[in-house]
């Protein structure tokens, strides 16, 4: 594969890691406050 | 009774005790003990160390982790308690409620933000949630309220590559004269690089050495376990296994969940963030490695099946540098592997059908008579079985047959095809045993290869550890390949004029680099004479020996022969080597792969810090002759994250090679693609090199007045004419002395 796909591949998935992560934890947190 | 005396042998063995000794030494842990080595001061020291972690270790268990240890008791407990539930499996009349199913009345509140109520309602509504739309843009209104913040580390990067720009222009691209000056501010560098970092780093590294010679260490890190936490979660998943297999019960699902959650909770709680991330990191690292060595060993296990597609002697052709002599290299090793594990196959077949026989004692004998160099070769086993089994013909006894009880036991064998006599078994054993044992390489090569296989000798059986990617490149354990005569494999005339060695090779692999000039093809061999005196490519008949090697170094119908070439075309070698052979070629090569799992992040890290670190050092080294502070920083710095990347690059780099065996002819039908896993860490780690003929260059060259140097160099675009003469060229020669010839016929007709 072509190095410069490659790396904006990996740029993507490392983007939407950080928006899975922070995303689920925010749901968490509001889900939580809700019910309290 | 008569005994023979040349084979009798001493009754004790010296040899074997100090291999047994220096085998078990080498397992124990006393042998990394480094005490008696270390100077008194810096031993006391480390003792202090020990003590100072051991009470750390106590007060962190006392002040701060006093709910592990309840968690660990409470954790005993439920295994117990879950245990007995499950042993009264058939007793079902007994009611019995165990408290794996009840919250510890511990006080939680500390460390988890929800209880068991606010789970499960958090969990029913949880992935609905996430799905929903409205939670999404509430997000991303989030999002955007905190965008400024976030966008500070954009401008903090730019602001980065600005001064970097910066200090290239005022500071590193202004040249200065100054040659091998050392600045201020590095030479107070380097004294705090001599003085404090040096000896403290040499210190701590030699703790870790220490500690490994010591058990106590290993109790300290269980604790540190207990300490974390860490030991409850296998505990409870135990205990739970036991519950679960007797109640099948799912609804206990949700509290065991929260108990999890509990526990991993106490771990966060517990441990600090940054002693966390690092654990973390160790653990995916430690996985990156284990799974990219798990992919080059499956390579590997392909580049083996891949040995029973080719014959036994093959033909390797590719371009120049294209990975002939690399991949010849990688199929020598794995067939002297392949041949060691078919030797040992074949002396387990044996074993099995006479397991009453003394096996070790024969072995030892048979040690012994290799060591006395009555055996040598599979030609000399023959005539030593031949002594030994008229001696025993002569008086049939156990002592004769290596104390085997031939009364009470068998001397023949169905296995099903045929009778298996114990001679004719102890024969073929002891030719495999020699194929086995023989500790030097099994390849002859006109090159050296190296080979690593460790020798696991413990005084009795040696064993071989093949493992091509954990061995270190060690004098101690390599093994060159020997050196191939070719008279070995004369069956006409030798170059020694009558060489005991004629026609001598049995079994081994014979790998033959650049064949075509050692066997050159009808068209450059047309002046050779086959009724010569001396031995040429025509009357030493090596073809046909080739062709018949096979019924030389074949033990119980498997074979321990091959022959791997190597050469650009096939058709530069003879017709009759050509023929012998599968050809091998290589059609094409991919780019160099790693074989590392997300390797793409370290290389994007390692992309970044090189093109800082090149850019930089480039300019520098251009302009400056100074050593200084600055420079000397980046340099720490960058290449801090770019060697062990680096590293990685060399371990786990690997080609995949297209290639095509098949017949060697003119037309190319018949031909079968494969693939070829040619890796660094086998077919590189010091294994042969590629100048290997350099030696004779090197005394050419010596012989030379001047290099390409001393040369002198073409001044215009158009040449002239002494300048053409000077490249000694047989063409432009010619060309001047057609001209010459012209000139005199003119003058001639005139």
């Amino acid at each position: 594969m072509n190095k410069t796909l490659k790396y904006t591949f990996a740029i993507l998935a490392l983007i939407f890691g950080i928006f899975f992560i922070s995303y689920s934890i925010f749901v968490w947190h509001e889900v939580a406050e809700f019910i309290r | 009774m008569r005994k023979s005396k040349k084979y009798k042998m001493p009754k004790k063995y010296p040899n074997a005790a100090r291999l047994a000794k220096e085998y078990n030494e080498r397992n124990s842990r006393k042998t990394f003990r480094i005490d008696k080595k270390l100077p008194v001061g810096v031993l006391w020291s480390y003792r202090g160390i020990t003590l100072s972690l051991l009470a750390l270790t106590l007060i962190f268990a006392v002040f701060r982790a006093p709910i592990a240890y309840q968690r660990l008791i409470r954790g005993l407990h439920e295994l117990y308690d879950s245990i007995i539930f499950y042993s009264l499996m058939f007793k079902k009349e007994v009611v019995y409620n165990p408290i794996i199913n009840e919250l510890p009345d511990i006080n939680f509140g500390a460390i988890l933000p929800f209880n068991l109520e606010e789970l499960r309602n958090i969990l029913s509504v949880y992935f609905e949630c996430f799905f929903s739309t409205d939670f999404f843009y509430s997000y991303m209104y989030e999002v955007s309220e905190r965008a400024p913040f976030y966008s500070l580390g954009i401008i903090m990067f730019i602001l980065f590559l600005i001064s970097f720009k910066l200090i290239i222009d005022l500071y590193v691209s202004k040249a200065n004269g100054r040659w091998f000056e050392k600045t201020r501010l590095f030479k107070l560098y380097e004294k705090i690089y001599v003085k404090i970092y040096f000896p403290v780093k040499i210190y701590i590294q030699t703790f870790f050495i220490y500690q490994r010679g010591h058990y106590y260490f290993t109790i300290l890190k269980v604790l540190w376990l207990l300490n974390f936490n860490v030991i409850v979660v296998p505990i409870g998943a135990l205990a739970y296994f036991f519950y679960f297999s007797r109640a099948f019960d799912l609804s206990s699902f949700y509290i065991q969940l929260y108990k999890l959650f509990l526990d991993v909770g106490i771990v966060l709680y517990l441990i600090p963030i940054p002693i966390l991330i690092f654990f973390i990191s160790k653990f995916i690292f430690r996985w990156q490695k284990k799974t990219g060595g798990v992919i080059l060993r499956h390579q590997n296990a392909l580049n083996i099946a891949l040995l029973d597609k080719l014959s036994m002697s093959s033909l390797i052709t590719a371009a120049m540098g294209g990975g002939k002599t690399s991949m010849a290299v990688v199929l020598a090793l794995l067939l002297s592997c392949k041949f060691r594990n078919d030797a040992l196959g074949i002396m387990y077949k044996y074993y099995k059908y006479f397991y009453r026989f003394p096996w070790s004692k024969f072995r030892k004998k048979l040690d012994y008579a290799i060591k006395q160099h009555y055996i040598y070769n599979l030609a000399t086993i023959e005539a030593y079985f031949e002594e030994l089994k008229s001696d025993f013909y002569a008086h049939p006894c156990p002592q004769n047959i290596f104390g085997y009880d031939i009364e009470h036991y068998d001397l023949f064998y169905n296995n099903g095809l045929y009778d298996v006599y114990i001679w004719d078994a102890l024969e073929t054993y002891a030719e495999a045993y020699f194929v086995y044992v023989m500790e030097t390489s099994l390849i002859a090569a006109n090159f050296p290869i190296r080979e690593d296989y460790l020798i696991i000798n413990a005084g009795n059986m040696i064993y071989y550890d093949y493992d091509f990617y954990s061995h270190p490149v060690d004098p101690e354990t390599s093994h060159f390949s020997h050196i191939l005569n070719w008279d070995t494999l004369r069956m006409g005339k030798t170059m020694v004029a009558d060489s005991a060695y004629r026609n001598s090779f049995e079994f081994g692999i014979i790998v033959a680099t650049e064949e075509g000039k050692e066997r050159p093809n009808a068209l450059e061999t047309l002046t050779v004479k086959p009724t010569a005196d001396e031995c040429n490519q025509k009357n030493d008949m090596v073809p046909h020996r080739l062709k018949m090697s096979r019924h030389g170094g074949t033990i119980d119908n498997i074979n321990f022969f091959a022959k791997i070439g190597d050469e650009q075309r096939a058709v530069d070698v003879s017709a009759p080597m050509r023929e012998v052979s599968n050809e091998v070629s290589i059609e094409e090569s991919t780019e160099s792969r790693v074989a590392f799992p997300l390797f793409v992040f370290p290389l994007m890290l390692r992309d970044f810090f090189s093109w800082v670190f090149r850019s930089l050092n480039d300019e520098y080294d251009k302009c400056h002759g100074e050593v200084g502070f600055f420079m000397q920083i980046i340099r720490d710095i960058s290449l801090l994250v770019i060697r062990p990347i680096d590293r990685i690059i060399e371990a786990y780099s690997y080609r995949v090679l297209t290639i095509k065996i098949g017949k060697c002819s003119d037309d190319n039908s018949g031909y079968a693609a494969y693939r070829f896993y040619l890796q660094n860490i086998v077919a590189f780690k010091k294994r042969y090199s590629t100048d290997t003929h350099r030696s004779h260059f090197r005394e050419f060259g010596r012989r030379a007045p001047g290099g390409l140097n001393d040369s002198p160099t073409f001044t215009t675009l158009r040449p002239t004419n002494e300048q053409l003469l000077a490249a000694n060229s047989l063409w432009l020669q010619k060309m001047i002395e057609l001209g010459e010839i012209n000139d005199d016929t003119l003058y001639e007709d005139d």
